[in-house]
């Protein structure tokens, strides 16, 4: 538990009662009961108390240790009792936690395109690594060879560890590596998804990032960093040939041979949700931005700020919530660093682990520009949901929400409204999305058994 | 040792705390002198659990909130909080009894499991602090939530929004394509215990009749 963490419990724990006058003991020894996989010296660590000192039965060091200990996430509960020691006035106190089940499934990525014929992927994460409170995330994905013209199977691995005690603050450190295919479309219309209008772009891309946390009052602020090598190799044919006839270069939007991709990033969130899953009231605020700069080894220069809110409301049994997302960014960035279709719409597959799986245009229901865009330097998502819980029990599945959600997105280059060849409301890229279906919360996790989960995992 | 004992015993008699050798009156709502006051035993408060915490050495804080309501309409015409501290001496074997209420604060040891629970497992006199207008034509009923060792709401929040940050991750992540959320329910609880007893309901006429 980070420092930060111990002096707000510390400093905010309730002081209620009565003054009493109650004796003072003496720790004579700490004796933990119920560990299995954590490492008693963490807990001791935590627990903050050494034998010789002194404490009260209501000493408040006692509640903060045990929420410090519940707050790690590996213990279902955490007890403490005094024991006689073997003078009056002598106690040994007795911690007894039960630990939690700490292997999950995170995720689990499977689908189709008509690109590519399949992609499979696990993610797996482990609460407790080394008995040490640390968490240990690890998730692949591989994909069957692309549909296109030298195409090839695609794969992309990731690892992560989260360490809440190594430092005063909490800190995650990752690194992940992509052996990629990235789709430029040569011939045909924008909405014509046939893999044959398409070349394919072969990157590798390996690096580390790094990010923590702090509170700032009643918000948090994220601060990371990343670094990664980027190797293309750019195709010999760059030319878009338009079905009028006209053509033009293809902007691949990385460079050839080998560049670095680089970022500090920073993110402030205030969050008043009820619960991170299937909330029913508050609202969540979050700023964020990132810098591309030499400064932070990169070879793409750039800035890209991001707005996210969610507001919940509960009428009854009815569950109305409001969806905002805005993204813009500033300078050259590179390919992956834009914003991408699928982040938005849900009628189109979304990137797993950052590979890019389907050339599926938005369905373009507005007949705007949408479908020529994939990515993009500007971006709004805005959307309505309800949610209606049908249920909610002990047991594996424990709740059950129907829910539709609808709305409006958007994605843009400001290169594409300049040099557009119809009037502005014609290439305005903006599409409807909307998705509806049944979230169920189940104590392996979420599942999202929904219209567009499965249309964008389907090879149309 | 003795004559300790001889001063708990008397202090026990003579102290206007719920008296551990008293009978409890059956009434449950009882109006006197303006002052409407509850009776009622919170007989499924203790436990096994229970009684290992009353146990455990450590201050055990529990903290009671008696309503009063009202039907038709099922709403609330008083609230009442008390709060107890309880502290078991591992050497003496007694437990030290910390009431507070209506601003009155009392104190009392006592040696037995079972005097300890008339102390906290019961309602005696339990007199809501302002003055209550029952009707007649009503029917009334208690609901009285008990927690122990309840940790301040705010304090639950910071915890847990420290916990979702946390699992927040990164933002480096593409894990948009995953079909499956995991958001491991790492529930902090906000109390050890939380009991909800309801008490059976009786007319106003009766209560307003002395």
């Amino acid at each position: 538990m980070s420092t930060i963490l111990t002096l707000i419990l510390l400093l905010t724990s309730p002081a209620e009662g009565p003054v009493n006058r109650l004796p003072q003991l003496t720790v004579e020894a700490i004796q933990v009961d119920g560990l299995e996989k954590t490492s008693c010296e963490m807990v001791a660590r935590i627990i903050g108390i050494r034998p010789g000192a002194l404490l009260t039965p209501d000493d408040p060091r006692l509640e903060a240790a045990r929420l410090q200990l519940l707050a790690l996430g590996i213990f279902h509960h955490v007890e403490f009792q005094l024991k006689k020691g073997r003078r009056r006035g002598n106690v040994i106190l007795i911690v007894r936690v039960e630990e939690r089940q700490t292997l999950i499934i995170r995720h689990l990525f499977f689908g189709a395109s008509r690109i590519i014929p399949f992609w499979l992927g696990l993610g797996l994460q482990e609460g407790n690594f080394l008995g040490k409170g640390m968490r240990l995330s690890v998730a692949a994905v591989g994909t069957a060879r692309s549909d296109i013209m030298e195409g090839r199977p695609q794969y992309a691995v990731e690892s992560s560890l989260f360490a809440p005690k190594w430092l005063p603050i909490p800190l995650h450190l990752g690194a992940r590596y992509a052996n990629g295919t990235e789709f430029y479309r040569t011939y045909g219309e924008a909405d014509d998804g046939d893999p044959e209008n398409f070349l394919s772009l072969d990157y590798q891309r390996g690096g580390f990032w790094t990010e923590t946390f702090l509170p700032l009052g009643r918000l948090f602020l994220h601060v990371g960093l990343s670094s990664e090598l980027l190797h293309t190799t750019l195709p010999g044919e760059r030319i878009r040939h338009f079905p009028d006839g006209t053509s033009r270069q293809i902007h691949f939007g990385l460079q050839d041979g080998f560049s670095a991709l680089g970022f500090l990033s920073g993110r402030l969130s205030w969050d008043t949700r009820d619960r991170e899953n299937l909330p029913s009231s508050g609202t969540l605020l979050e700023l964020g931005g990132r810098i591309g700069s030499p400064v932070f080894f990169s070879s793409y220069s750039y800035t890209r700020g991001e707005l996210q809110i969610e507001h919940y409301r509960r009428l009854g049994r009815h569950i109305f919530s409001l969806h905002f997302f805005g993204g813009m960014m500033m300078g050259d960035p590179a390919l992956f660093d834009k914003f991408y279709i699928g982040d938005l719409q849900d009628l189109v597959a979304p990137r797993a682990l950052g590979l890019n799986l389907s050339v599926s245009p938005s369905p373009n229901f507005l007949d705007t520009g949408i479908s020529e865009a994939r990515w993009g330097t500007a971006a709004f998502k805005l959307s309505f949901r309800y949610d209606y819980p049908l249920f909610s029990r002990s047991g594996f599945i424990y709740r059950g929400h129907l829910f539709f959600s609808a709305g409006v997105m958007g994605l843009a280059t400001p290169a594409q409204l300049r040099f557009r060849e119809t009037s502005l409301r014609d290439a305005l890229p903006v599409d409807l999305t909307l998705d509806f279906g049944l979230h169920l919360d189940t104590k392996m996790g979420i599942f999202r058994l929904s219209f567009a989960n499965a249309l964008s995992r389907m090879p149309f | 040792m003795t004559a300790l004992r001889v001063l708990v015993l008397l202090a026990i008699v003579l102290l206007p705390v719920s008296p551990a050798g008293a009978q409890t009156p059956a009434r449950l709502l009882r109006l006197e002198r303006g002052r409407l006051s509850v009776n009622f035993s919170l007989g499924t408060l203790p436990s096994p659990a229970f009684e290992r915490k009353m146990r455990s050495g450590l201050t055990q804080r529990l903290i009671y909130r008696v309503l009063l309501k009202e039907n038709p309409g099922d709403r609330s015409v008083a609230v009442a909080l008390r709060y107890c501290a309880v502290t078991f001496d591992l050497w003496e074997e007694s437990w030290n009894v910390e009431c507070s209420g209506r601003g009155q604060t009392q104190q009392v040891t006592v040696a037995r499991y079972s005097q300890l629970l008339r102390h906290v497992a019961t309602l005696s006199d339990f007199s809501f602090p302002e003055k209550v207008n029952l009707s007649a034509q009503r029917r009334y009923w208690v609901e009285v939530q008990v927690q122990l060792n309840p940790i301040s709401r705010k304090l639950l929040e910071k915890v847990k929004l420290w916990l979702r940050q946390s699992e927040k991750g990164s933002q480096f992540s593409g894990y948009m394509g995953s079909v499956l959320s995991l958001f491991v329910d790492k529930s902090v609880g906000g109390s050890d215990l939380t009991v909800t007893l309801r008490s059976g309901s009786i007319s106003g006429r009766e209560v307003l009749t002395p």
